[in-house]
């Protein structure tokens, strides 16, 4: 064997899975949501960061930043002076068609190597020891396509040993071990999945995606407060803070009043309560019409336990008021209850965690 | 290695053989020496003799079989090909079981011998606390401690004393005889003083002691009690497992989880099962994927130019 060949060989044998499984393994759940995305692992770590990864736009930038690449808040704040990207905004890569989600054809590369980026920074962020073995189970809606689990995969590539997709409702539904006639609502950003667990593996009929979800929320808020306050000045992500702030559906006596520049440029309070309502209730309707659908088509003896067994996670879980008007809406089929996950933020991530761990050590290496 | 050792006679066939596997082994298999297998490089074997492979392929077509009864389908409408593929997968599931739990009993051995010898220096250990405790050693220590005392006593002695003698030889040059008088009775008081605050504490150290020391032995019984526990789980599990046939478990499940080692989850079986699916998910996914790249190299992504999604 030539000198070349053998250190070749030396530094394949040096990263060869069994070379690196004596060090160990780690098992990590990943939730890659359309804005925020979050990851827990078997060393304890649970972190999130923002689905948005910036790359400086010229070298003045990179020096200042002194970053090639940045990820979450730190992409948020220094966006102007970032190309940044949410590679799974509107769910473009992981639900819709690209197109769909107003991506570009000629950026979709870009697009896929920010999931890729993002992926690394979310493993990363649970600090693997050097050597280990990297097993992850990552979430993807309900109905996503084969493209889209793809894409998904892809994006893994290189940075898990071995990974597994899973649906995200349902690996709610694992984590919270609620596997029986329960019904898991995930509210994210770019999608509202819904899924019926029974007991079995949900199937594609007990599933449902719908594109009305935070991302829809936020633009259809933008555009009445637009119509409201047309002198004012503001963008979707001050849209959005104010929504993570003031968010409500039911009738609360709370006011949502905002300081926004006016076209002057001057500060100016703005009541924005009416608006930011009315944008949220957008949720409730799909939402309500996917527990009809679900819970109608289900064996008749069962369905009074499921209507008493909802699950809301997700963000948009965190809406207030939320769980008591679907409960009234569901008054018309007898009443039922709905109950939100302890951690919104997490409880995808956690059920994957789960998975992860329950997964018996020679299913990875079936997926390698 | 389904051979059986040289010279050795087969055991007696059983009435509910369903197939003659252990003729078939025979007439399929070749023999080969150890000492052949050695020269190749061969270093470890791994053994199942034919009545558990035998008893392993009987029990696959059966389930196989019952099946197929069950869901009222008859097995004579099931096609041959998917018979034998599901017999051969039952069979080396069975297999995989036989295997892990052969690995288990082997282990459960091992720790069992690890408790034994960890619980032999407990007793050991314990002994000689309780012996101390009885009094058999409890002289040795008090003497120990008695002596300690007297010594530090002694030194404190010496030094009021020393202080009180120069005292005196002060006085003596300065002050009258009375004064003297007065100091060594002073000296005689503080240093009785002395010897009674240090008894004390001896007595006081001695109890301390004691009550730790039975507090430990207490300690002591209380883990062997506990190991005794573990170890006769374990005698209980490893009877089992040996005994045990690969389908009832359930006793085995009830020992594991007096050992702690199983936790209780009603939905065990069905998330077993559900991580089989997704499993089965997921490699179907790759085929797909594998399937869609292979009919269009462009990329199968769907794509559109519509406003970009950037921040």
């Amino acid at each position: 064997m030539a000198p070349e060949d053998l250190k070749l060989a030396e530094k394949n044998a040096a990263t060869s899975p069994q070379t690196k499984s004596k060090e160990g393994v780690l098992l990590v759940g990943m939730d890659l949501g359309c804005y925020k995305t979050s990851v827990a692992a078997t060393n304890g770590s649970r972190e999130h960061v923002h689905s948005i990864v910036g790359w400086p736009k010229d070298p003045i930038a990179r020096k200042m930043i002194g970053k090639d690449v940045v990820f979450g808040n730190e992409a948020y704040h220094h966006r102007l002076a970032l190309e940044t990207i949410r590679p799974f905004e509107k769910g473009a890569l992981k639900y819709t068609d690209s197109q769909d989600a107003g991506v570009p054809k000629e950026r979709l590369a870009r697009y896929k190597e920010a999931a890729r980026e993002l992926v690394r920074h979310a493993v990363h962020l649970c600090r693997p020891p050097k050597g280990t073995l990297v097993h992850g189970v990552i979430g993807a809606p309900a109905k996503a396509s084969i493209v889209n689990k793809q894409q998904l995969i892809e994006a893994c590539k290189g940075i898990f040993d071995s990974v597994m997709i899973v649906s995200e409702p349902f690996a709610v539904g694992y984590g919270m071990n609620m596997l029986e006639d329960c019904l898991v609502v995930d509210i994210g950003a770019g999608t509202t999945d819904l899924c019926r667990m029974h007991g079995t593996m949900p199937e594609e009929d007990d599933q449902i995606t719908v594109t009305i979800a935070g991302d829809y929320v936020d633009e259809y808020a933008t555009n009445l407060i637009k119509k409201a306050h047309p002198t004012s000045q503001f963008t979707v992500n001050m849209v959005r803070d104010a929504k993570e702030r003031f968010s409500f559906v039911h009738e609360v006596n709370d006011k949502g009043l905002v300081t926004w520049p006016d076209k002057d440029g001057h500060p100016t309070e703005y009541d924005i309560t009416g608006q930011l309502k009315e944008a949220c209730r957008q949720l409730v309707p799909p939402i309500v019409q996917g527990l009809r659908k679900l819970v109608s088509t289900y064996d008749a003896e069962f369905q009074k336990r499921m209507l008493n067994n909802i699950l809301l996670a997700g963000g948009g879980s965190q809406l207030r008021g939320l769980d008591r008007l679907i409960e009234e809406d569901l008054k018309q089929y007898g009443g039922g209850r709905v109950t939100r996950v302890p951690e919104p933020v997490y409880a995808g991530a956690n059920g994957a965690l789960k998975l992860a761990t329950d997964m018996p050590d020679d299913y990875w290496t079936e997926v390698k | 290695m389904p051979e059986s050792p040289a010279g050795q006679p087969d055991p007696p066939e059983r009435e509910s053989r369903m197939i003659d596997v252990r003729g078939m082994i025979k007439q399929a298999s070749t023999r080969v020496r150890v000492d052949q297998l050695v020269k190749k490089g061969t270093k470890y074997l791994s053994l199942l003799s034919k009545e558990k492979i035998d008893e392993l392929i009987n029990q696959a077509v059966k389930n196989i079989v019952d099946k197929y009864r069950a869901v009222a389908a008859g097995v004579g409408d099931v096609p041959t090909e998917t018979l034998q593929g599901e017999a051969k997968q039952e069979f080396n599931e069975l297999l995989g079981q036989y295997q892990a739990t052969n690995k288990a009993k082997n282990e459960l051995e091992l720790t069992k011998q690890n408790l034994d010898k960890e619980l032999e220096d407990l007793r050991a250990d314990l002994a000689k606390q309780k012996e101390i405790a009885s009094g058999k050693a409890i002289e040795q220590a008090e003497h120990a401690l008695v002596v300690g005392f007297k010594e530090f006593e002694r030194e404190l002695d010496r030094i009021v004393v020393r202080v009180f003698e120069k005292r005196k030889m002060i006085l003596e040059q300065s002050e009258s005889p009375e004064t003297v008088a007065e100091l060594d009775q002073i000296r005689e008081k503080l240093r009785k003083m002395i010897s009674d605050l240090v008894g004390l504490e001896r007595h006081r150290f001695a109890l301390a002691g004691g009550d730790a020391r039975d507090m430990q032995i207490a300690m002591m019984e209380k883990r062997i009690e506990k190991l005794y526990e573990q170890i006769q789980a374990m005698e209980n599990a490893l009877r089992t497992i040996s005994n045990s046939k690969l389908y009832s478990n359930q006793q085995l499940q009830n020992l594991l989880r007096q050992l702690g080692l199983v936790t209780d989850d009603k939905y065990f079986e069905k998330k077993r099962e559900m991580l089989k699916v997704v499993l089965q998910q997921n490699l179907d996914l790759r085929k797909r994927i594998k399937e869609l790249d292979g009919g269009d190299s462009n990329g199968a992504a769907p794509q559109a130019v519509d406003k970009p999604a950037v921040v």
